[in-house]
């Protein structure tokens, strides 16, 4: 059921241990690269596509799209697509648990020894207060960049605008994606009523 | 808490997640700190921070951590399962279908939604995390929200302005925009943080 042999050119990688690959490739690919979903993306494209020769150029831009439409994590995501075009589910099954577990056993381990909140350490304090300085610049910088994005419309404007000010009185975060993802579907579907040939 | 909670608690964020695994911490802050009170706001700090360093998706080591301090390994097993599955069979039935659609106005629609709940979710976080680092008084998110509602701006008793913080927060900010990795930034933060602490400790 699987696909057999996806390959142009030489592989390493045969229908029998298609599976093991996958976990194994998923599994380094978690525990080594630093930055979260959004940095695997170039090195699944190395492994897969590239070095292997598993997955087609197009493909891989597939996979950045359904990571940026479907909710969830993008690591997450992306290996269960990138499983899935080649093993199917037992392809993204064995993907995700190649992301998953370095972060289980690791992070387990670490609350095993560790609990996160007040340390007796001054300068473990210290050392932690920075760090969250440091998450919120990085924050900034996220923001910045997605800003480049998104403030690009007066329509734009102004729904950031409005959810900002109802965060400051108190709505519960949660709204937000309930609210947005409606609204944007809504005002394309307005856009598109309005002058069709813009969207197909 | 028990399991059926917890992996339906991380199935909703992992539901809700548009736009990546950033986009999640306000709504393990509003659950984990203000509504459960499993968290203290310092600790979700120190949390989120480590989860970054950690190998892995951020918001899996959080999860792991969280399941783990509720219920053990099986409780963690189960956090990660939470956000695993609804993921596992949305984008089953994606990776079909999505060739079909993908230029249709539902589907741009719904990308402009994500990417305009990705952008008000990272703002919501900076003033988080800048409240527990740059600035430190034990005043929660809400209640300087509410300050700026009703235009009282009494501070409290210990509030203070920590000038390393903000240093740390101008030089990872010029840092990280210059491509450096978080991880490499957070790093130094630490090192910086502890290497001035025992500066003052030691030798003054």
């Amino acid at each position: 059921m699987y696909n057999q042999f996806r390959h142009i050119g030489e592989a390493k990688v045969k229908p029998s241990n298609i599976l093991s690959f996958i976990f194994i490739s998923f599994f380094k690919i978690s525990l080594f690269v630093i930055g979260g979903g959004f940095a695997m993306m170039p090195v699944i494209e190395d492994v897969f596509c590239n070095k292997n020769k598993l997955l087609k150029k197009e493909e891989i831009l597939d996979m950045i799209a359904i990571t940026q439409i479907i909710p969830g994590l993008t690591a997450i995501n992306a290996a269960i697509f990138v499983g899935h075009k080649l093993a199917g589910i037992k392809g993204s099954v064995f993907a995700v648990l190649g992301v998953v577990l370095p972060s289980l056993i690791i992070a387990s381990i670490a609350a095993a020894l560790f609990s996160f909140g007040e340390f007796n350490n001054p300068h473990i304090t210290q050392a932690l207060s920075c760090v969250r300085a440091c998450v919120a610049s990085l924050f900034c910088v996220i923001a910045y960049r997605i800003g480049k994005n998104v403030l690009n419309s007066a329509f734009n404007y102004v729904v950031i605008t409005l959810f900002l000010i109802a965060l400051f009185l108190g709505m519960p975060p949660v709204m937000v994606p309930l609210i947005s993802i409606p609204t944007g579907i809504i005002y394309t579907l307005i856009i598109k009523l309005l002058r069709p040939k813009d969207i197909l | 808490m028990n399991y059926f909670i917890l992996f339906f608690t991380f199935a909703k964020f992992s539901l809700l997640s548009f736009g990546g695994g950033y986009v999640v911490i306000p709504l393990l802050y509003e659950t984990f700190v203000n509504d459960l009170k499993i968290l203290s706001h310092i600790e979700f700090g120190n949390l989120i921070s480590i989860s970054q360093v950690l190998p892995g998706p951020t918001s899996i080591n959080t999860s792991t951590y969280i399941g783990y301090t509720q219920n053990g390994i099986f409780g963690s097993i189960v956090s990660a399962l939470g956000f695993i599955i609804p993921s596992l069979i949305l984008t089953s039935i994606a990776v079909s279908i999505l060739k079909k659609y993908e230029d249709s106005w539902f589907i741009q629609g719904f990308l402009k939604g994500a990417r305009l709940c990705a952008f008000v979710m990272i703002l919501y976080s900076i003033p988080l995390f800048f409240n527990m680092s740059v600035i430190s008084n034990a005043v929660s998110i809400k209640d300087i929200f509410s300050m700026f509602a009703k235009k009282t701006f009494i501070l409290p008793d210990n509030f203070s302005f920590n000038i390393l913080e903000f240093f740390i927060f101008i030089l990872c900010f010029v840092l990280i925009k210059k491509g450096i990795s978080a991880t490499k930034a957070i790093i130094l933060s630490a090192v910086i943080g502890c290497g001035v602490s025992l500066f003052k400790y030691y030798i003054l």
